[in-house]
């Protein structure tokens, strides 16, 4: 069973996520600030990690570097509800970029494609 | 009996007096006037009689002699007597028209009535009766001296009607000035219109005049020709005739100078006229001295005036361009703001669809969406409140008063039970112009925040004083205090670091305390607590 984190300070969507990614069949862990994302990444050891980064938000930025030097092949999602971050290199080290929506479905499949990616 | 006439006044016909008196008349009857006794005096008449009433004895004859020399003495004595007289009324004559001119030009507001003033001086008759008088002034930035009014006419025809016409009117000279400083619109003589439009530079080989005004000195010339001036109009005003130019100077400026001459009466311009002149001039230039002032002074004035008016115009159109700006801000900020709670709503509307359609409970999934509406309607409120702009209801309020009437509350709140909320009051009264309701809100938001920043207790103390035409109120706490980045995104809409609150508490009373014409000023170390200053105009009129 695949691990993902998922980093989000918005406590109902945490929740959201996390259910619908165990529905997925994915084992889910939370962490509700960037702060305490790389321990519990640290702990979890997960294959995958959805990030959350808000506008003008340093911490995000170095939590992802952080996330990728803890384990460089592990794919980390960003997840933002800014378009524009897409643009921005230092958010390129991610190797996905999905604005946030109510609609789940291009998450879900970023996830899968990138884990199954992973495998091969 | 045929009685001798007068020898002095023989046209007059009258009788001689001597003549009367030796032929028996008495005295007190023939009662000749003190001037005619004078005239006497000096008559071989007179003279003669004596001789002959004092006998022909020698002794009779030195005596005579003697009384004939004293009597030539007393006669010249009389002549001198009477000169000096005349000389003494004429100076008492100008002097009570140097005294009305003075008086006048303290009365005049602009340059034309002084200068109409001074050239009335200058060609009354009553007093120095110049014919003509022309007045140049210096252009100081032109370097130049420019024709301004002239009293007089170019041609000797016109003049018999005016003279004529002041004759007539019998006017004192005070009555004069008055008459001529009430034709505000009258139309410009033959001299002043040709005057203005001679222009003569402020060089010494231009002539007397621009030479009279840089050397501070007068000139007299008995035939003014080319070799004294080099304008061709100031020749044909002016030329071939008798004339004098009188610089017009104050003490520290060179002003002008005044032109004079005598063409209908030919009158020679003696010295002492030229020294008069200069007296009058000098009078005058104090005054002109002045006027030039005010009037470069009214042009600041109105050029600064017309600044203020553009800088007003340039404020407005800033204050409407930051606006727009604020607004644009405001709007993608709010897009962001709402964009959490939509995106939360969406996806728990999407999972309850589903779960509702396999028969699952979906009561936490719609608790959740009621959860995140409710979110969306407090944004809502938050940005309604912020972008109302409300009349502020303004009255005289003492600051103190208001200060402890809020903490009063407060104090009875258990939420405040945390902390020490401290006074530190001015006792006198801080009045200011301010809408009362809306201050508390001021001032319970920053309690509010201060409280926000002191999660496990501490101090808030409110102080409250006037400097420097500002009455102020400061609210310091003893939390953790702000990094720079919090500062500089304390006032930015829906910018908070707290978990609960709407981070529109700050932005409202900026926006509040400015719509009162003051300013919310912050100071914060991290560590040791920050401080919020609200300024307000004092209401106080000095």
């Amino acid at each position: 069973m695949c691990r993902v984190l998922i980093v989000e300070d918005e406590r109902n969507l945490l929740d959201l996520y996390r259910m619908e990614l165990e529905d997925e069949g994915y084992k889910v862990a939370t962490a509700e600030s960037a702060a305490i994302a790389l321990q519990v990444s640290d702990e979890f050891n997960p294959d995958l990690v959805v990030l959350d980064i808000k506008l003008g938000e340093e911490e995000g930025l170095r939590v992802l570097s952080d996330l990728k030097n803890q384990r460089r092949e592990r794919p980390v999602i960003i997840n933002t509800a800014y378009t524009h971050y897409k643009h921005d290199f230092t958010t390129w080290a991610a190797d996905a970029y999905v604005v946030k929506s109510g609609d789940m479905t291009e998450l879900k499949s970023k996830i899968r494609f990138l884990l199954a990616e992973k495998k091969d | 009996m045929n009685r001798q006439t007068c020898l002095l006044n023989p046209q007059t016909e009258e009788i001689c007096w001597i003549d009367l008196v030796l032929s028996g008349t008495p005295i007190e009857a023939a009662s000749p006037s003190r001037d005619r006794l004078n005239k006497c005096i000096s008559c071989q008449s007179f003279r003669d009689a004596m001789m002959r009433s004092m006998g022909r004895r020698s002794s009779d004859r030195l005596i005579t002699d003697a009384v004939d020399r004293l009597l030539t003495v007393l006669a010249n004595y009389n002549t001198e007597l009477t000169t000096m007289a005349g000389d003494l009324e004429r100076r008492m004559e100008e002097q009570t028209v140097l005294k009305t001119v003075a008086e006048s030009l303290l009365n005049v507001q602009n340059l034309r009535d002084c200068l109409r003033v001074f050239l009335t001086g200058v060609t009354a008759g009553e007093a120095f009766g110049f014919n003509r008088a022309v007045v140049f002034l210096v252009n100081q930035p032109r370097r130049a001296l420019e024709g301004q009014l002239g009293f007089g006419h170019v041609d000797l025809k016109s003049y018999s009607e005016t003279w004529s016409h002041i004759t007539r009117s019998r006017l004192t000279f005070s009555d004069m000035i008055r008459e001529i400083l009430s034709q505000r619109d009258t139309p410009d003589n033959d001299l002043t219109e040709l005057v203005r439009k001679i222009y003569i530079p402020l060089k010494a080989e231009f002539g007397l005049l621009p030479k009279a005004v840089l050397e501070r000195k007068s000139f007299r010339v008995s035939e003014l020709g080319v070799e004294h001036v080099t304008d061709r109009q100031m020749l044909r005003i002016f030329g071939g005739r008798p004339c004098a130019v009188i610089p017009i100077i104050s003490k520290e400026h060179s002003l002008g100078a005044l032109v004079v001459d005598n063409p209908v009466t030919s009158n020679e311009i003696s010295a002492d006229g030229i020294s008069i002149l200069e007296t009058l001039s000098y009078l005058a230039a104090a005054k002109i001295d002045n006027l030039i002032l005010q009037n470069q002074l009214e042009v600041r004035i109105a050029e600064l005036q017309h600044l203020h008016a553009l800088l007003q115009d340039n404020q407005q159109y800033l204050v409407e361009t930051e606006r727009l700006v604020e607004a644009g801000k405001l709007a993608t900020t709010i897009a962001h703001e709402i964009k959490t709670p939509l995106v939360t709503i969406g996806g728990y509307s999407r999972r309850a669809l589903r779960e509702y359609r396999k028969g699952d409970n979906i009561d936490h999934d719609l608790e959740v969406i009621i959860e995140e509406i409710s979110r969306l309607e407090g944004i809502a409120a938050g940005v309604l409140e912020y972008s109302r702009r409300r009349r502020l209801n303004l009255t005289e309020i003492d600051l103190s008063k208001m200060i402890s009437e809020t903490l009063d509350i407060l104090e009875g709140e258990s939420v405040y039970n945390s902390v020490e909320i401290e006074r530190n009051l001015a006792d006198v009264r801080l009045v200011v112009r301010a809408d009362q309701d809306r201050l508390k809100q001021v001032l319970f938001n920053l309690i509010d925040n201060a409280m926000q920043a002191m999660p496990d207790g501490g101090k808030v103390t409110v102080s409250a004083g006037a400097s420097g035409g500002y009455v102020w109120f400061r609210v310091d706490d003893t939390g953790s205090g702000m990094t720079p980045e919090t500062i500089d995104n304390l006032f930015v809409p829906f910018y908070t670091t707290k978990s609960v609150g709407s981070g529109l508490g700050l932005p409202v009373s900026k926006r509040i305390v400015a719509d009162h014409g003051g300013f919310l000023e912050v100071s914060s170390s991290l560590g040791s607590g920050s401080s919020f200053t609200v300024n307000l105009p004092s209401g106080k009129k000095d």
